[in-house]
Formats: C-alpha cells, sequence, structure tokens
C-alpha cells in the first residue's frame, strides 16, 4: 500500500530542480529538463476516474468465467448473473496494490525496460495478417520465417526496445502458431518479448519455454523475459479466454497486459473522454479479478483505443482522435502510478508513402510526449492489417529522432558556452573548436537513415525515396547483424515444449 | 399530396423518426395510399441516403438513423397492407463462425441490411454450421452470411458449406463470406456464392444475389 494515487498532484518527474547554477547562488531554480506534455490536468484526471469508478458501480461489466465470477463475489463486488458491477473501494484497493513498475528484461537477463513514471520504450504490433514485403513490395501472408526475419531486424534495430510476433505465421499448425511465433523470437533476439495467446493452454507452453530460459519460475519472475497481454472485449465485456489469461499471469506472479480495443462510435461512445472511461472501465475490472487471485501481481494497463471511419468502416490507428486518446489513456494511468501500454509507429496507409511518414511521426512524438511506458504496433500498415519491415526501419529512425526531441534543451554553463562565444568573437567560426568538437555529437542527433545530402549526392544514388532507404539499410542489416543465438541444449528444450503442446 | 410525400423522404434523409411517423400518421388519417407513402415517400428517402452514403456524403450513423426513421414509418403504414404489398428486400442469416469472437463488422452488415429493406437474422458469434443448418430450416433465408476476423477461423467455413452439400441444402440458400482475412480467392476457392469488403458493398451483393 505505498501508493496514494488520489494525492498524485504533482508533475511526476518533468520539472526538477536545476543542480547546476551558472556562476552565482540561486533560490527557487525550476528547469524543464525534457519537453512537457500533459494531456489533463489533475482534477480531469480525477473526474475521469470518478466517472469510471461511476460506471463500475451502475453499469458494470459482464464475465464469462465462472471462477471470476466467485472470485469477484467473495471479494464483495455485487453479482447478478454475469453482470458484476464494482464497488468504488473495491476498485480502489486494486490499483493501489497493483505494482507502480514493472521491469522486463531480455534473454541473458540484462535489465532493460524499466515500465514506470513517464519512462517509455518503442516496439513493432503483433499478429497482423499480412506481411508487406520489404524487397518485392508484395503483401502476402506471413510464414514462420518471416517471423524470425522480422526478429532478427528487431535485434539490430537500435531504438527497437523489445520484440513482438509482426505477423500470424500461416505455414505452421494454426491452433499454435502463437506458440511458434513466441519460439522464434526466443531464438532470434535476446530482446524483451511482449507476446499473446489463444489461450491458457498455449500460455502455458509459452511460460515454460521462458523457464527453460531464464532457468526457474523464480528467476523469470525476478527478471521476466516476457509479459503476456490479453484483451477484454468492448463494450465491458470479459470473455473466458482473455480473462483466464489474465488470472493465470496472475498466479504465475508474471506481467500481463490487459488492453481493450474500443472502437469510438460502435463499441464505445464517440465522444472521446467517454471511450478513455469506458476503456479504464474494462481494464481496471480486469485489473481487480487479476489483483485478487494474487495481490501485487504485475499487470500492465492498456488500450487501444481508437474510432472507426465512418466511410470505410475501417478503424484507425493514426488519426489525431487515436493519438489524443492514447495520451489520455497513459495520462491515467500515471495518475494510478501503473504501468501503462500505448500504441504508436503506426500508419493507416496501405503503402510506406507520405502519408505512412506523417502518421508515424505524429503518433511516435505523441507518445513519447506522453510518456506512456511500453509503446507497440511500430510498423503496422492499413489500420492493423498488415506490417512492414520498411515501415519499422523508418520507425526506428522516427524514434531516435523523437528521443532527441525529447531531451529537450539544456540550460547550463557549457551549453550557454560563452566562453566559446568570447574566444571565437565577431566574425569568427566554429567549426574549429574545442567547444564545438566536446559537444555537437552529445547534442545533436545523427540521422541514419533521412537524407540531408545535397541534390548532386542523391541524383548520383538514383534519387531513392525514404522507402527505398529503408530497404538498403534493411538489407545491410540482415547481411550483417548477428544475433547471439540461444544455446543449443536450451534450444532443444524449448522445441520439446513446443512438439509436446 | 405531393408535397408530404417530399416531406416524408426529406425527414428519412434528415433521420427525424418522429417527425417521419407524425407525418406518416396524418397521411393514413387522411386516407393516403399506404403503398404511395412507402413507394413514393420513405423509400425514395432512403434511396437518396444510400446514394449519398455511397459518395462519401452521409456517414454509416446518420445512415442508421435515417434507416431507424423509414422503420418507424413502416410499422405504421404495415399493418395496412395485404402480404404481397410487404416490402422486403430478402431474409439474411448472418453470424461470426465457430471460435471467434469478433462481431463488429457482422453487425454493421446486418444493419446496413436491414437499412436497405432485408430482414436479418443475427446468430451472434462462435456459430458453428450446426447452428446455421438449424437457423436455414427454421427462418429459410436467401442467403446466409458468414463472418471471420481470423486466419485460424476463417477455415471453418468451409465446414458450413459443406454440411450444407450434405444436408442437401446447398441450392436452396445462397452462401456469402466477409470480414477482414477474406478475399474473393478464397470465397471462389471453398465455393461461397459471394464475397464482400465492407458493409456497403455487401448489401449491393445481397441485391444482386436475389435479383
Ligand atoms: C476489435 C478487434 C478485436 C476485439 C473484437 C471485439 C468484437 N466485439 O468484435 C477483441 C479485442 C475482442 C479482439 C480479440 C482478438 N483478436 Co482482434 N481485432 C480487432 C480489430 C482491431 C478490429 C476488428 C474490427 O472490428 N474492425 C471494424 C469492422 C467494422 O471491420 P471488419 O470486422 O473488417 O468488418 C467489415 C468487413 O470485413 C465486412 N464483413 C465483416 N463480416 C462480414 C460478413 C459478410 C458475410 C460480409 C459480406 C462482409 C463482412 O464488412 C464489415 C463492415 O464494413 C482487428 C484489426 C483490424 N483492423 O481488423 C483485430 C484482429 C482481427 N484481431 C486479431 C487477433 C489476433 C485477436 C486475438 C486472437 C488477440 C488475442 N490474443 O487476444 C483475439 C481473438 C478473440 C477471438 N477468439 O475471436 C488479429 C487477427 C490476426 C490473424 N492472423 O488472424 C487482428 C487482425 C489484429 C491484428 N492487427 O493483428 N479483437
Amino acid at each position: 500500500m505505498m501508493k496514494s494515487f488520489e494525492t498524485l498532484t504533482k508533475d511526476t518527474g518533468t520539472n526538477k530542480i536545476g543542480e547546476r547554477g551558472l556562476t552565482m547562488p540561486r533560490s527557487n531554480y525550476v528547469a524543464n529538463s525534457s519537453l512537457c506534455f500533459q494531456l489533463f490536468t489533475h482534477q480531469q484526471c480525477a473526474e475521469i476516474h470518478s466517472a469510471v469508478l461511476e460506471v463500475l458501480e451502475r453499469v458494470g461489466v459482464n464475465i464469462h468465467h465462472q471462477r471470476a465470477l466467485a472470485i469477484a463475489r467473495k471479494a464483495g463486488a455485487y453479482v447478478d448473473g454475469q453482470r458484476v458491477r464494482f464497488p468504488a473501494a473495491l476498485v480502489e484497493k486494486s490499483i493501489r496494490s497493483a505494482p507502480s513498475r514493472v521491469v522486463l528484461s531480455d534473454r541473458n537477463k540484462q535489465r532493460r525496460i524499466f515500465l514506470e513514471g513517464h519512462n517509455f520504450y518503442f516496439g513493432p504490433g503483433p499478429t497482423a495478417m499480412n506481411t508487406i514485403d520489404p524487397f518485392t513490395g508484395e503483401r502476402r501472408v506471413p510464414v514462420l520465417e518471416d517471423t524470425c526475419r522480422a526478429s532478427r531486424v528487431m535485434d539490430a534495430l537500435p531504438n527497437i526496445d523489445f520484440q513482438m510476433d509482426f505477423g500470424t505465421p500461416s505455414d505452421v499448425d494454426r491452433k499454435t502458431s502463437d506458440v511458434y511465433a513466441f519460439e522464434a523470437l526466443l531464438n532470434n533476439s535476446t530482446k524483451p518479448i511482449v507476446h499473446w495467446s489463444y489461450n491458457t493452454r498455449n500460455l502455458k507452453a509459452m511460460v515454460e519455454m521462458a523457464v527453460a530460459v531464464a532457468g526457474s519460475l523464480q528467476e523469470l519472475q525476478n527478471n521476466p523475459l516476457c509479459a503476456f497481454y490479453c484483451e477484454p472485449i468492448s463494450p465491458l465485456t470479459h470473455e473466458f479466454d482473455a480473462l483466464d489469461i489474465a488470472m493465470a499471469m496472475a498466479e504465475y506472479n508474471l506481467p500481463v497486459i490487459y488492453t481493450p480495443a474500443p472502437q469510438g462510435g460502435v463499441t464505445a461512445p464517440a465522444t472521446l473522454a467517454g471511450n478513455i472511461v469506458q476503456s479504464l472501465a474494462e481494464s481496471l475490472s480486469g485489473l481487480v479479478i487479476h489483483q485478487q487471485v494474487r495481490e501485487g501481481a504485475p499487470f500492465i494497463m492498456g488500450g487501444v483505443i481508437t474510432i472507426m471511419d465512418m466511410i470505410s468502416t475501417q478503424i484507425t490507428y493514426a488519426s489525431p482522435e487515436f493519438n489524443l486518446m492514447a495520451a489520455g489513456l497513459i495520462r491515467m494511468a500515471q495518475f494510478y502510478e501503473i504501468p501503462g501500454f500505448s500504441t504508436a509507429g503506426c500508419s493507416d496507409s496501405k503503402s510506406v508513402d507520405q502519408q505512412a511518414g506523417i502518421d508515424i511521426a505524429t503518433n511516435c512524438l505523441m507518445a513519447a510526449l506522453s510518456g506512456g511506458n511500453l509503446i507497440h504496433d511500430v510498423g503496422y500498415m492499413e489500420s492493423g492489417m498488415s506490417t512492414s519491415l520498411q515501415s519499422l526501419v523508418i520507425g526506428d529512425e522516427v524514434i531516435g529522432q523523437v528521443k532527441r526531441l525529447i531531451r529537450g534543451i539544456e540550460v547550463n554553463k557549457e551549453t550557454l558556452a560563452l566562453d566559446a562565444i568570447e574566444a571565437v568573437g565577431p566574425g569568427g567560426d566554429f567549426i574549429g573548436e574545442e567547444h564545438t568538437y566536446n559537444n555537437f555529437k552529445k547534442e545533436w542527433w545523427m540521422p541514419t537513415l533521412f537524407n540531408r545530402g545535397r541534390h548532386d549526392s542523391w541524383a548520383a544514388q538514383g534519387k531513392p525515396d525514404l522507402a527505398e532507404l529503408a530497404s538498403k539499410r534493411l538489407r545491410i542489416l540482415l547481411e550483417e547483424h548477428q544475433p547471439q543465438a540461444l544455446n543449443e541444449d536450451t534450444k532443444n528444450r524449448i522445441r520439446q515444449i513446443r512438439l509436446a503442446l | 399530396m405531393s408535397n408530404y410525400l417530399e416531406d416524408l423522404a426529406q425527414s428519412v434523409i434528415v433521420g427525424q423518426e418522429d417527425r417521419v411517423k407524425q407525418l406518416t400518421q396524418q397521411a393514413i388519417d387522411s386516407g393516403a395510399d399506404p403503398v404511395e407513402i412507402i413507394n413514393q415517400g420513405l423509400i425514395p428517402g432512403m434511396n437518396v441516403v444510400g446514394a449519398r452514403f455511397k459518395v462519401g456524403q452521409m456517414f454509416v450513423p446518420e445512415v442508421l438513423m435515417s434507416a431507424r426513421a423509414m422503420n418507424g414509418g413502416m410499422e405504421l403504414v404495415k399493418p395496412l397492407l395485404l402480404d404481397e404489398e410487404l416490402p422486403t428486400a430478402g431474409k439474411v442469416v448472418l453470424g461470426t463462425v465457430k471460435g471467434d469472437l469478433h462481431d463488429i463488422g457482422k453487425n454493421l452488415v446486418g444493419m446496413m441490411l436491414e437499412s436497405a429493406g432485408f430482414t436479418v437474422v443475427n446468430l451472434g458469434v462462435d456459430a458453428g454450421p450446426d447452428k446455421f443448418l438449424q437457423a436455414i430450416k427454421e427462418h429459410k433465408p436467401g442467403i446466409i452470411g458468414l463472418s471471420a476476423l481470423l486466419t485460424t477461423t476463417m477455415l471453418s467455413m468451409k465446414d458450413t458449406i459443406e454440411v450444407l452439400k450434405e444436408e442437401g441444402l446447398r441450392d436452396k440458400v445462397k452462401v456469402i463470406i466477409g470480414g477482414a482475412p477474406i478475399s474473393q480467392d478464397f470465397a471462389d476457392e471453398i465455393g461461397a456464392d459471394g464475397f464482400a469488403p465492407d458493409a456497403a458493398s455487401a448489401t449491393d451483393l445481397c441485391k444482386k444475389l436475389l435479383a
């Protein structure tokens, strides 16, 4: 009971007292050490929270899971058939008992991802039905080799912090394609894995694989190399499999991401605030059950909150409303001090074109600004219908740029550069100065993909556009990058687990 | 009199159910021909809505509101009609296939079909071949529509078609399929009668199949 989310009135960590004075002592000096953006004020968060409690107490949710119903009743929820309404105290108790941080490790138990406060980490998207081949441009159903290749690319890209499967492989047993994909991710990269499961049976096999890699369940709990996500059904419904997976993860004491996918105007209110309220009611009611199974079990609050385009009936992964609701969800996760799962780096465009670039640039910056911890779906195209490795590579570049933006401008004696300005004086130049030499790399972001060159050299290269540059980089990564191999013994053991399924 | 028909059509277009009901009742009370109310008031209004939707001038929620307004008027007129005068575009049974819980798209298809005058029987989610079989026997639809959003569950569409063949019902009913992973190629491969990529074209498809 460390948290007191109701009294969270301060900005979390964006403002800090300046450590270094200029030359003289100063009082009450406050500095922005990174960019600031806050969608809701504290009062607005409290108002939204109050609405969520009201929805849970007045409307409630449907739960299609006998054991969860019994658990809810025992915890003091009002159970009426499958409809469950929650007293505010029970919801708030669950918010408090969920840990305020979740750490994910890589395959070698190096702690890499610290989901807390405003920290943000980017990674790709899962399960798409198609993938756009980066070299042929063909849109096709993914096969297991695509998962392996994508995993190697994720391993190589510096700004991609975790892996997801990037498409459901179709050339394997379809009922266990989740397990095949998990095995592929374990084999091809050391980066932490965010994955999913059709059901608890497959989940158990995958946890067993992760245990085989970590050494024991306890070691896996201590340094989890994976988190699993599952999704309630909007509006306000918990289907069996999703809740069962969340409950199993609580029993394992391993991180679960509970992430609804409400569509404004269809399965949720058209108003953005109402959509966020409903999404929170869905994830927090899941949290109540989850915390009852095991108090303190790690929980990450998700939500791919969107709207449907009312002409094409396609959902959007890049509209301004989508970006705003993602930021709103994350603001609420911070208010609750529960790690958040957010979405960016994705596009509604059908090809890696101008629209895709604008979508990705906008939503990556928005997501980073909101500080939404585990940000997935980089490389998603056409509203989540396909993935693109070209787009993932471009996303990596955009994230690099975004990280620089978020760092903001440091203001101190060295950066104000008074001595350098004096040394150069009027009419001189800085290019040979030691101050330049010492600082330009520290302060500037260097593109690896974006072309800042002159027209002549661009023309000489055959006038490549961004997508072509991405493919070129991809070819080099695939040729040169050697991911660390999983040792043969463990590799065999996880294969045995899959075969035994 | 023709003025009220224009007003009626206009009220359907802007989706004012109350106004449509009021105008319809007034027309009935003043002895207007019920068939005229439908064919020259309600339906022309809805036709404009359909046309505007196709060119992106109207949006789904507006179409549904117009359909609700039209149906408000229909309900008042229906009791005055002979059976053979009852307008129905046909009957469609819809369901999401076994193991699949995605129903948003399928429900939208249902709503748009209803807007276009079809009678829709919605089987919900997780509908296996048996459920479709039973519904065909019970409701005698012209068309059954199967929806799947998962590459795992789309395969079971074929099972339903096979069961229909075994039961000797395959020629009695048209089978259409849809959902994000479905394509025309897949429809041809499993021997379905049609595929449509979205709700608007699903309506056109049903009209074509029952024409
Ligand atoms: C919303 C959603 C969900 C919701 C569903 C809620 C509900 N009530 O339906 C929830 C969160 C529950 C969910 C769960 C899962 N989902 Co889901 N989901 C989606 C999502 C984001 C949107 C689907 C949608 O509603 N679209 C909007 C509607 C209006 O469009 P539509 O369904 O395509 O329907 C239109 C047309 O297809 C057509 N149509 C549809 N049906 C029919 C029928 C006929 C006869 C005709 C003619 C036309 C037609 O007309 C419709 C209207 O225009 C898609 C991604 C996407 N962009 O499609 C993933 C997606 C379909 N899901 C996916 C997955 C993997 C899952 C889960 C397995 C994830 C998990 N680990 O939990 C589970 C499976 C649950 C189950 N057993 O079914 C994958 C499928 C990948 C694959 N290879 O199969 C997708 C593609 C996500 C992704 N980006 O990878 N999901």
